[in-house]
């Protein structure tokens, strides 16, 4: 094989310029590729954390039928079911820590205005744990960690504030029906307005302490308990563990509540196929055509080669093996410029607009996966021996007398 | 037993035959018709012929005799409508391609009017091709190699490569290559067609040379009267047929 390979090589070098030509096509078609894979891998897992980290947390508990109406008397997860969960989870590997939420739906009001709102009460000092970007402030000041005697804070949505009229100052009445049935309402001082990320939701959410929320529903337990882990590749072994020791408890990991991170993938899953497959196309086409001139340059050769007695195989792999250093070359070279190109553009910290159905702009990252790398010289290796092959199949086809006498 | 009668004049005195004059080639009624539209040309009409280890044979004719056709079909590079061939006491069959590759490797040597050298090859290399063929080490292939380019007088440029020699030390590498894998029989069709008259006297001497040296039959076509003046054997071919 050595010996075919070296002459393979000096085949390659017999035209360099054309070589040259190939190889250049190869790396671009390389860097193309591995910097929208690096670009759709980089969006994956920013859309992953990003989602866990800005409000589902890994895994979620609730009683059952909770995650589908939080709001319902028998769906809250009762104080004697949280301590056994934090209990159980003591004795686990891989969790940061958990806390608790409790989710309701009421009014808002002004004096003068009454807007439906989503209510949240949380633990605000483990939220802010669990992402740096919680409850974004737009104006005023967040919850705080720890609450004082007689204080009532409350973070309202940007654009909640805007239909109420209110500021960072102002108070705002909050009213929801208790779990006995009757109707509650509670004051609360505007510490501050945050942003979702989403403009429905900026429209609608009111945030404040668990104890808060409690009073104002009356109850003493939560509705979800929120489990944030320190690998996210761990999400669903703790979930499993979980749902062993809690069966009658509703456990579901952060894939389960996020829709919209696989109908994203699928999204850019699709783009990219059909993006990919183009990029292979023009490789193909362009270098296709590079060794279809190599080859019907040396029928001649090829004729000779026949006489002396090689097989058409023999000489079938030769061309393979001219078409494989063309793709290695290239792609190589093309994995270089992926590699430098990548490191560059996250350097940069360009920022990307927000995506539909966000208000939030984001970083543009370049991931470098080794798979990913290896993947595509391979294919581009693939790609240089296809596009040798198919001609050369022909060629070697061609009765020697006729390759003899080919000009 | 032979059917056929066998064109080698008793007269003319052939230049090397070792003991038991062995057959080399044995070909009978070869036929081979080319059909072009409704046209149809006869090219080979029933040759029977029988070459000895040794023999240095030269076939002549006009153009369109069907000198090339012959020898394409003794080399097994073309498959004749009719006849058999026998090659080194071998039954060719000649819709065995695996077969025939076989027999070519073994058995046959070429050599072509335009040279046909691997131009990126140097010459020790384009001569190491055929025994690329053979399991023989690297080591090995190159001194039988190298040898026999200086058996052919380019021992001073063995790692030349084509381009950089003259038209009369391309076809000495075409030889050497063509005789590497000591073949039986070597076929050249029109060797000395692209040489200036002394490069091919100096061809036809290193034919004649190394005939005498290891035995090897050849037969080429030519139509240089020259060469044939200087030839033990000569066949001619006409409307193919072989007088």
């Amino acid at each position: 094989m050595v010996k075919w390979l070296g002459f393979a090589w000096r085949n390659v070098l017999r035209n360099t310029r054309r070589s040259l030509m190939a190889c250049a096509i190869v790396a671009s078609g390389t860097v193309a590729l591995l910097l929208s894979i690096g670009f759709v891998l980089a969006t994956f897992m920013g859309l992953r954390e990003v989602t866990i980290h800005s409000d589902v947390g890994h895994i979620q508990i609730a009683a059952p039928g909770g995650f589908d109406c939080a709001t319902k008397g028998n769906a809250f997860l009762k104080p004697e079911d949280i301590e056994a969960v934090k209990r159980f989870v003591e004795g686990l590997s891989g969790v940061r820590f958990v806390m608790s939420r409790l989710l309701f739906e009421g009014l808002a009001s002004n004096g003068e205005t009454t807007v439906a709102v989503i209510g949240r009460g949380v633990d605000p000092g483990r939220e802010m744990r669990m992402s740096t970007m919680f409850a974004p402030i737009e104006a005023g000041l967040p919850l705080p960690a720890s609450m004082q005697a007689g204080e009532r804070p409350a973070l309202l949505g940007s654009n909640l504030t805007q239909r109420l009229s209110v500021r960072p100052g102002d108070m705002v009445t909050v009213l929801a029906a208790m779990s006995g049935g009757g109707i509650n309402a509670v004051d609360l001082d505007v510490y501050g307005t945050y942003r979702t990320g989403t403009p429905e939701r900026d429209e609608r959410n009111v945030m404040m302490p668990l104890e808060i929320a409690q009073q104002l529903l009356g109850v003493d337990g939560v509705s979800r308990v929120v489990f944030v882990l320190n690998r996210t590749e761990t999400t669903e072994t703790t979930s499993d563990a979980l749902r062993s020791e809690f069966p009658d408890l509703d456990v579901r990991t952060w894939r389960m509540m996020a829709p919209f991170y696989e109908r994203v993938v699928t999204l850019y899953k699709n783009i990219f196929t059909v993006m990919c497959t183009i990029i292979v196309l023009v490789v193909l086409l362009s270098v296709g055509n590079t060794m279809l001139m190599t080859v019907l340059e040396r029928i001649r050769e090829v004729g000779t080669m026949g006489a002396i007695g090689f097989s058409a195989s023999r000489m079938r792999i030769g061309f393979a093996l001219e078409g494989a250093i063309i793709g290695i070359l290239g792609g190589l070279a093309g994995l270089a410029l992926a590699f430098t190109a990548s490191v560059i553009v996250t350097a940069l910290g360009i920022e990307m607009p927000p995506p539909p159905g966000r208000t939030t702009a984001y970083p543009l990252v370049i991931l470098v996966s080794g798979p990913a790398y290896g993947a595509v010289l391979l294919l581009m290796v693939f790609c240089g021996v296809a596009c040798a092959w198919l001609p050369a199949y022909h060629a070697v086809r061609k009765p020697i007398v006729e390759a003899l006498g080919h000009d | 037993m032979s059917l056929f009668p066998t064109v080698r004049p008793n007269s003319i005195k052939t230049s090397f035959r070792p003991p038991g004059e062995e057959e080399v080639l044995r070909a009978e009624g070869l036929s081979k018709t080319y059909h072009q539209g409704a046209n149809s040309v006869q090219a080979l009409r029933g040759i029977d012929l029988i070459l000895y280890r040794g023999d240095v044979i030269a076939v002549t004719g006009p153009s369109g005799s069907g000198k090339s056709t012959l020898l394409n079909t003794l080399g097994l590079l073309d498959i004749p409508d009719k006849g058999a061939l026998a090659l080194d006491g071998i039954q060719v069959d000649f819709h065995d391609t695996g077969g025939k590759e076989h027999l070519r490797s073994r058995c046959l040597g070429f050599i072509f009017q335009n040279f046909n050298l691997m131009c990126v090859l140097s010459a020790v290399e384009n001569v190491e091709l055929p025994l690329f063929l053979y399991p023989i080490g690297r080591k090995e292939r190159r001194e039988r190699a190298a040898e026999m380019l200086i058996s052919v007088g380019l021992g001073d440029r063995l790692n030349h490569r084509p381009p950089e020699l003259s038209a009369g030390q391309q076809q000495r590498v075409a030889v050497a290559r063509a005789l590497v894998a000591r073949p039986a029989l070597v076929l050249a069709d029109e060797p000395t067609a692209n040489l200036d008259s002394q490069s091919a006297f100096g061809l036809l001497d290193l034919m004649h040379s190394l005939n005498a040296g290891l035995g090897t039959s050849f037969l080429f076509s030519t139509h240089d009267q020259r060469l044939v003046d200087r030839v033990c054997t000569v066949m001619k071919l006409q409307d193919g047929r072989l007088s």
